[in-house]
């Protein structure tokens, strides 16, 4: 079995720009991988890479909350909700609705004994991202590309004093000013194998302003500088996987998920920068339970680093430029949070790989109907599932098959391969191949009912000309065509003008004479050409050699035993192949005189001349060898030429027991 | 029933009802002001100013005794001038002033033998209690009150002490500690100060009992309106007035920023006398600015 490991390896780089977005801690996976990028597959993760969403598999719905540790805020905050679809086969959709993304600053008042109305601050920043939509579409099952839109809004609320002379007291009033703007995100996703996933998303790259923050307050406007974040992961076994992201502001993550049982998932992430101190400024853990379609993540963070992620800060070191994420910022406290994902839908989820195809030899059209019940190839699957599955494969080859030919269910366990072999119906267009052409072939694999599959195979069929043949004798008997209407013809022609002649025969001997008289005027009739038997020959059918009149021995062969067979007299080959010397390899004709073995003496003295076999019916009759080779010379010398062969080939050679010779019954 | 529950199990986490946690972003203390707008004082009882006695108008209907020294420097720009004083008044709550049907001030207990200021007798003088009037102000004389003029004799960090062995039953000796010297580096007197911009103060003396006040000042009537006080966190030497606060005062061009680093006894009891009794001891020093 070939063990196939596939490694996701994340690398974001970030291109250009002092400033970038890292990743939304909606999703508690992302937050415990520390690095998603690559990863995106559903709808939490899409802010991180829009492109993800192509793998979503149907419905998607996740919600997430969260709570923080350190500071003094206690209790679960609702971070938002998420959904997305997929249409159209490779297009999907995806909306973010996070109330709970939002940073807000206070500034105290030094104000006292004011009037009636209450202050408790000066001024009131807040950072909002309340939602976010996406699209994303496949282009093929390695390459996929999303757009990303992120609503922000900043707002501030000035508290403005106004002393009122006559009073003496301050009236308070308060100046809001909001900006909202749109940021949208280009993400692409590249599987160039199994294992590997590269990820490139350009964050920020339009950022569309309806308002703007006043220039009063333009310290508190967040950068919208661009940035360009790539990505990659790789698994090094199938339950291990390892993270790693690096951004143009310098900053990156390391992360892995190991899944020892197939429902459960651990993972760990470190945080990374080199601007903040420590270096690594954040450590991650997570777990995940999946079951059926559901899946819960929890996930935890902690920063080495507690500064201001206490709930407090000093307003001289407030820099709004440094808050490029209301998630994820200096001020961020420690989080634990917890994500819960359904999966609904008719989408599949894969559970069968295909491993490898192997086509057994060409396929010549002569001997097509073989292939109905003979293995044309075969394929190994893999069970990429957790559970056991009953693995079905099936092969079509366009135009030559009217549809595909199934195979029987096999069983396979979880992780296992097995080969499954697969048999080709093809349809009568298969024989109107004149030469040697090339088609490709279809294999699919499907693990569970229906007309959906869990992979597919593309291979190419080698197909031989419709006269070409492979030199086995058990092939050769496919030229024989008693049923064309050309030899049913021919053959009625003769036997019509000899009808006379056997009325005065005897009934036992008449299918003996009638196969000579059919003889005679073949042989008569045609010139012979060509060598004897060779492998991968050219065999003209029946028809062909009647209309041409020629032929080599081969031909003769068959043509004579299709003549034979079409009046029902059946044939069978022999099958002669020296030991040591393949090249005189050989095939003679038998045919059956219907004769029972007494009435031998009646075709011939020498009961040598003469093979006593059993038929179909399992009585004993006469069968008479005939050489082909010799066809010119008459009845008598071909039967002679043909005896004293089967006489030394097996009687002598002992060719049967020995296995050099075999006798290919043709009906 | 499965898909019910699926549901559930996903709106679980919206229970979450708590608003992210807000971060106070803390001003720096060493130039944070607490800031407290100061009620009008009644215009027709009126009382020595801030700018000279650093006593608040509301703080003079709290004592009806005093006993202050003060050092005290105007400084408008072109000139500074300084003085020290110490003033001794009780006030005889059985004696009030009227006027026009109202109680302008009271009459000022005669002591008798004039208390001594660190050993040297006072001198005695009339309590005047300015009479404001539509269109000319006028004063009324009622009882007497003690002064002794210090201006070249003042000193930081010295204890003054006054003592009387006549006016009530047992007299009295009550002492208090000058403050440090108070010097105003920012802002200089007939400074320009725009009411956009945050403005730097900046001083010089020692001591966690320093105000600010900053007072509207009438340069015709040379009248002191006190609007605001404030007073540093910590006193470092230097604060910031947020524009803020500037934009908050009338429009008003002339104010007078009275810095007072002052000493005080606010308890003192005297036996004989049932009134509070104010005693301090304070530098001050009046810039007085233009904001625009």
């Amino acid at each position: 079995m070939t063990k196939r490991f596939s490694l996701l390896l994340w690398v974001n780089i970030a291109m250009f720009g002092s400033s970038t977005y890292a990743q939304t801690l909606f999703s508690a996976r992302t937050m415990g991988l520390g690095a998603y990028g690559a990863m995106v597959t559903d709808a939490c993760g899409f802010d991180v890479n829009p492109a993800g969403i192509a793998w979503i598999r149907d419905w998607d719905f996740g919600t997430a909350t969260y709570t923080s540790t350190s500071g003094e805020n206690a209790g679960f905050v609702f971070h938002g909700l998420s959904f997305g679809k997929r249409f159209l086969e490779d297009n999907a959709v995806a909306a973010q609705y996070t109330p709970g993304a939002s940073l807000e600053f206070l500034l105290p008042t030094n104000l006292s004994q004011v009037t009636n109305t209450p202050v408790s601050f000066d001024k009131r920043i807040r950072y909002e991202e309340p939602f976010a939509l996406a699209f994303a579409r496949k282009f093929s099952d390695e390459v996929a590309a999303g757009v990303g839109v992120r609503r922000l809004e900043e707002k501030v609320t000035d508290t403005q004093y106004q002393l009122d002379p006559g009073d003496t007291t301050f009236v308070i009033s308060f100046n809001e000013q909001t900006a909202r703007s749109w940021r949208i995100d280009v993400g692409v996703i590249w599987k160039p194998e199994n294992s590997l996933t590269l990820s490139a998303v350009g964050r920020s790259i339009v950022a569309v302003k309806e308002t703007t923050l006043p220039s009063d307050f333009s310290s508190f406007r967040l950068s919208d500088a661009s940035a360009l974040e790539l990505g990659a992961a790789y698994a090094i076994t199938p339950s291990l996987r390892v993270a790693l992201d690096l951004r143009t502001d310098k900053t990156g993550a390391v992360g892995s998920e190991w899944t020892p049982v197939g429902r459960t998932s651990v993972r760990a992430g470190l945080y990374c920068s080199t601007t903040e101190s420590p270096f690594v400024y954040g450590v991650a853990v997570g777990l995940g339970w999946s079951y059926d379609f559901l899946v819960v993540d929890a996930g935890y963070l902690h920063f080495l680093d507690q500064g201001k992620r206490r709930g407090s800060g000093a307003v001289g070191e407030f820099d709004a430029g440094t808050i490029t994420r209301v998630d994820l910022n200096p001020y961020t406290h420690d989080r634990l949070s917890l994500s819960v994902k359904a999966l609904f839908g008719n989408i599949r989820e894969n559970l069968a790989r295909i491993e490898s195809v192997e086509i057994f030899g060409s396929v010549y059209p002569s001997s097509y109907e073989t292939f109905a019940y003979r293995p044309i190839g075969k394929v190994r699957v893999r069970n990429i599932s957790d559970k056991p599955i009953q693995a079905r494969a099936r092969f079509y080859v366009d135009n030559l098959m009217d549809g595909p030919t199934e195979t029987a269910p096999v069983y396979i366990s979880p992780g296992s391969e097995e080969e499954i072999p697969f048999t080709a119906v093809f349809n009568n267009r298969v024989k109107n191949v004149s030469q040697v052409m090339v088609r490709d072939g279809d294999v699919y694999v499907s693990a569970t009912t229906g007309d959906e599959y869990d992979d597919k195979f593309q291979t190419r069929l080698l197909f031989q000309g419709r006269n070409d043949w492979d030199g086995n004798a058990e092939t050769l008997r496919y030229f024989v065509t008693p049923n064309d209407q050309d030899v049913i013809r021919y053959g009625r022609e003769i036997l019509v003008n000899e009808m006379d002649s056997l009325e005065n025969e005897a009934k036992e001997l008449r299918p003996f004479l009638k196969a000579q008289m059919l003889f005679n005027a073949f042989a008569g009739k045609l010139i012979t050409v060509g060598d004897p038997k060779q492998s991968a020959d050219y065999v003209q059918y029946p028809s062909e050699t009647l209309k041409l009149r020629t032929g080599d021995c081969d031909d003769m062969t068959v043509t004579f035993s299709s003549l034979l067979n079409s009046i029902g007299i059946a044939t069978a080959f022999v099958d002669v192949i020296p030991p040591g010397r393949p090249e005189r390899s050989h095939i003679y004709l038998l045919f059956d005189t219907g004769l029972d073995p007494k009435y031998g003496g009646n075709i011939a003295e020498n009961p040598k001349r003469y093979i006593v076999r059993k038929t179909k019916s399992g009585d004993e009759t006469i069968w008479v060898p005939i050489e082909t080779t010799v066809i010119t010379k008459g009845f008598s010398a071909t039967w002679t030429t043909g005896a004293q062969e089967y006489f030394d080939d097996v009687e002598i050679g002992l060719g049967l027991i020995k296995g050099w010779v075999r006798i290919v019954d043709v009906y | 029933m499965k898909r019910l529950l699926i549901v559930l199990i996903l709106l679980l986490p919206a229970a979450g009802c708590q608003q992210p946690a807000d971060v106070e972003l803390r001003p720096d203390l060493a130039d944070a002001l607490e800031v407290t707008p100061l009620a009008e004082a009644d215009s027709t009882f009126d009382r020595p100013s801030i700018d000279s006695s650093a006593v608040l108008p509301r703080e003079h209907d709290m004592f009806g005794g005093m006993l202050v020294v003060n050092r005290v420097k105007y400084d408008a720009g072109v000139r500074v001038d300084s003085g020290a004083f110490s003033r001794v008044y009780f006030a005889n709550r059985n004696l009030p002033v009227m006027f026009m049907g109202r109680i302008v001030g009271f009459h000022g207990i005669d002591l008798g033998m004039p208390p001594t200021l660190n050993g040297m007798p006072m001198l005695r003088v009339p309590h005047r209690i300015p009479l404001r009037r539509i269109f000319a102000d006028s004063i009324a004389l009622a009882g007497f009150e003690y002064f002794t003029n210090l201006t070249t004799t003042f000193q930081a960090n010295t204890e003054y002490r006054w003592t009387a062995s006549s006016g009530f039953p047992g007299g009295f000796d009550i002492s208090i500690r000058s403050p440090d010297n108070l010097v105003v580096q920012s802002p200089r007197g007939g400074s320009l100060i725009s009411r956009n911009q945050d403005f730097p103060l900046r001083w010089r003396g020692q001591g966690d009992s320093l105000t600010i006040v900053i007072s509207r000042f009438d340069p015709l009537t040379r009248r002191v309106k006190p609007l605001l006080r404030l007073r540093p966190r910590v006193n470092r030497g230097h604060a910031i007035i947020p524009a803020k606060i500037l934009q908050a005062l009338p429009r008003e061009r002339f104010y007078v920023m009275t810095f007072m680093l002052a000493n005080r006894s606010r308890s003192e009891v005297i036996d004989g006398y049932g009134e509070r009794v104010l005693v301090q001891a304070a530098s001050v020093y009046n810039s007085y600015v233009e904001i625009r």
